[in-house]
């Protein structure tokens, strides 16, 4: 497990943070590629399927450094 | 010779700025810039003040003033009122809620939900400034819960004492803020408010009586101005909410002001139906009854004013007010036909609400000689569906960050509360635009973040005195109070003049700690993320949802208005049609509005309609074509309607109410022309 404080410009901030903005970056790329082939298109609530993936993505980030 | 050479005495030349250009710029930049000093100005006075007193958080009185400051002063005075009645409903309940949940952590967060969802209700329903003071309720109980709750929830029982202590620094902010801009400002709205109302008298009146100059598809071509009318009457509300704020002595005027409104939109379905009728008439009748009732019109009031005469109007309303009187007397023209009859009343009732409306105008002129209204507003919700789904949200969204932090026992984790129902209460009115003002709201709390961390670890250290911490402040309070008076990203610089000094937290004693303001920063950012979150996950109904569902509430409303007793006056109807004509969303088709003040005209002719018909004995006949009418069937209404003109046309034509049957006549003329005109609209089917 390897859940230190991260130092960001002289001050420490939780982990957590740099693995959400890390989760973030990877959404992005993500809703690229669905916008890509329009898959938003087929889902019932594409702003609730979005945040779903983001939880999804960021579990495996926390899931991985934790292993 | 070579190229070289020749292009040297070019390149020498020197460019001058154009200074007509740049003085220009400064000029039209001065105002915004004016307002930036303004701002700053409130909020180191009230700073000063709270410091004076020694006050516990005097940060609270500094942001106050800041959140207060608006671009014009009526907004601002208003807006500070409100936001004092705001904080204490909010202190107030906060206390009451402790109280209520002693030692009871789940109790608590769940009233302090509720509580965030109903005031998102209220922010709602109520519009402008009360809207304001709603929400503030809301998030001044979750400022005071933020401070009294513990590391994971469960109030510390110091509720009330906070509860003062925060509502005394909020209202210094208030009347800090008060006073600079009274002192500073004179304010404009009032003058604004008299042309725009004056403006639109004339045009309406001058455009009304320039439809009996059309015939044939001119008429139609004059539909267009009049749904344009419609979206600029329901943008009056604002400015009469900010020449209320300017000026005490309108205060007590409040109802005679709000009836302007509703005189401008009786004199627009008035100027509806003479337009319809005339364009249903073969033309050389329509011009030899336009001409009749034109002549019955005061020269004043015959032409479309240019800008300056409107104007006049705005300087004198008593005149033309007196030549609207005049007018009125074409309810005592002599017709002989209904179709007559018909032109002569809608034209009357226009002018009596342009009168209506000049009231407020002479109002504003000279408060002295205002006339009273004899009418009392009644207050009417346009559509319920808004309201729950914005209180859902609020509740919902708070309830999830009460329960991130008790999770994960985050520290700054109710302050995120805090500013997540300040998010998801006060930017709910906004509908459609909640989520990218929710948006822009954030980015400005990030970037305030990154200022407030430079002035506070790279400035304040080398400060010892409050005229240098001032100056200090001032580096970012006055352009971002600058940029914030200007149209573009509103939202992202209101963030910034309102949190940054929270942010900056500044205190007699200042405290140089890196992490707790990272926590901070962090809390306030995530907690408006939480809000916007929200607003996608849960979003407003769409403006054309909207504007489906208060179409279809209008016509069930004016369905029931076939059965149930008779209504003595037309006025419940017309406040409720003019609260839904209010209501409309910006984006609302023109014929959607068109549609709506047909439904205000088919009302308002049942209403009538039934009175006479019982006096008549002709209820029978009438019911049935209301039934029809019910039932979305509009060709048999016709039918049956056009039964009941010949009915009251079979009847004496001298003696005891003759009068008010060639009226009845008129009015079923003018029903059954909206009915045709909107046939697709009265039948639908769904809203019975």
């Amino acid at each position: 497990m390897n859940f230190t404080e991260v130092e960001l410009f002289g001050v420490y901030v939780a982990p957590i943070s740099l693995m959400m903005a890390i989760a973030w970056l990877l959404l992005i790329a993500f809703r690229r590629v669905a916008d890509h082939f329009t898959l938003l298109r087929h889902v019932w609530h594409p702003a609730l399927f979005v945040f779903a993936a983001y939880i999804i993505i960021l579990s495996s980030i926390v899931l991985v450094v934790a292993r | 010779m070579n190229g070289t050479k020749l292009r040297a005495p070019e390149q020498a030349q020197t460019y001058w700025p154009d200074t007509a250009r740049l003085a220009r710029g400064l000029r039209s930049a001065a105002p915004a810039l004016l307002f930036g000093l303004r701002l700053w100005g409130a909020v180191c006075l009230a700073l000063y003040i709270s410091f004076w007193l020694e006050l516990d958080n005097a940060y609270w009185a500094g942001a106050s003033a800041a959140i207060v400051c608006q671009p014009s002063l009526g907004a601002s005075l208003r807006k500070g009122w409100f936001r004092m009645v705001g904080t204490a409903i909010g202190a107030v309940a906060i206390v009451v809620l402790t109280a209520c949940f002693p030692q009871d952590r789940i109790g608590f967060l769940l009233g302090l939900a509720l509580w965030g969802a109903a005031c998102g209700l209220l922010a709602t329903l109520l519009r402008n400034f009360a809207a304001y003071s709603a929400a503030l309720a809301g998030y001044t109980a979750a400022i005071i819960a933020s401070d009294e709750l513990g590391a994971v929830g469960g109030a510390n029982g110091g509720a009330f004492m906070l509860a003062i202590t925060r509502a005394s620094e909020i209202c210094i902010g208030i009347v800090c803020a008060g006073a600079v801009l009274a002192g500073t400002d004179f304010g404009g709205a009032r003058r604004r408010l008299a042309v725009q109302l004056a403006t639109l008298s004339a045009e309406i009146t001058g455009r009304l009586a320039g439809t009996f100059s059309l015939v044939g598809p001119d008429l139609s071509e004059a539909r267009s101005v009049r749904r344009d009318l419609v979206r600029r009457v329901i943008a009056l509300d604002p400015v009469i909410e900010e020449a209320i704020g300017e000026s005490s002595d309108l205060r007590s005027h409040s109802p005679e002001l709000q009836a302007t409104m509703g005189g401008l939109f009786a004199a627009l379905s008035g100027w509806r139906s003479v337009a319809v009728h005339l364009e249903w008439l073969q033309s050389d009748l329509a011009r030899r009854q336009a001409d009749i009732v034109l002549e019955n019109i005061p020269p004043k009031l015959r032409s479309v004013p240019a800008q300056g005469e409107a104007t006049d109007w705005a300087v004198d309303p008593l005149s033309v007010r007196q030549a609207g009187a005049l007018a009125v007397a074409l309810t005592a023209l002599p017709a002989r036909t209904p179709s007559l009859r018909l032109l002569a009343d809608q034209t009357a009732e226009a002018l009596i609400g342009i009168r209506r409306a000049l009231n407020g105008l002479l109002l504003l002129a000279d408060p002295a000689r205002a006339i009273r209204s004899s009418r009392a507003a009644r207050f009417h919700v346009p559509d319920l569906l808004p309201l729950l789904v914005n209180s859902g949200r609020a509740f919902v969204t708070i309830v999830a960050v009460e329960l991130f932090w008790i999770m994960t026992e985050w520290p700054s984790g109710a302050t995120a509360i805090t500013f997540a129902a300040v998010g998801v209460i006060l930017f709910s009115p906004k509908a459609d635009q909640a989520y990218t003002t929710t948006m822009s709201f954030m980015v400005g709390t990030g970037l305030t973040a990154a200022f407030a961390a430079i002035v506070k670890f790279a400035v304040l250290p080398d400060v010892t005195t409050f005229a240098g911490f001032s100056l200090a402040i001032g580096l970012v309070l006055v352009p971002a109070g600058a940029l914030m008076a200007q149209p573009w990203q509103t939202a992202m610089f209101t963030a910034m003049t309102a949190n940054f000094v929270p942010l900056l937290a500044p205190a007699n004693q200042m405290s140089y700690d890196t992490q707790q303001f990272y926590n901070a920063a962090l809390a306030i950012v995530a907690g408006v993320g939480a809000a916007a979150l929200a607003f996608r996950l849960l979003p407003p109904l769409s403006p054309a949802l909207r504007t489906r569902r208060l179409l279809a509430l209008t016509l069930r409303d004016l369905r029931r208005l076939t059965t149930g007793p008779i209504a003595r006056t037309a006025n419940d109807w017309e406040g409720r049609v003019y609260s839904r004509l209010s209501a409309l969303p910006e984006q609302a088709e023109p014929l959607q509005r068109a549609q709506l003040m047909a439904a205000l005209l088919v009302g308002t002719e049942i209403i009538r309609l039934r009175r006479v018909a019982h006096r008549f004995d002709q209820d029978a006949e009438l019911d049935a074509a209301l039934d029809a009418v019910a039932k979305g069937d509009n060709s048999a209404a016709t039918e049956r309607l056009a039964r009941l003109d010949k009915r009251l046309a079979a009847l004496r034509h001298t003696g005891p109410g003759a009068r008010v049957r060639l009226r009845a006549r008129g009015s079923i003329l003018a029903m059954s022309e909206a009915l045709a005109q909107h046939a697709a609209y009265f039948d639908t089917v769904a809203a019975r």
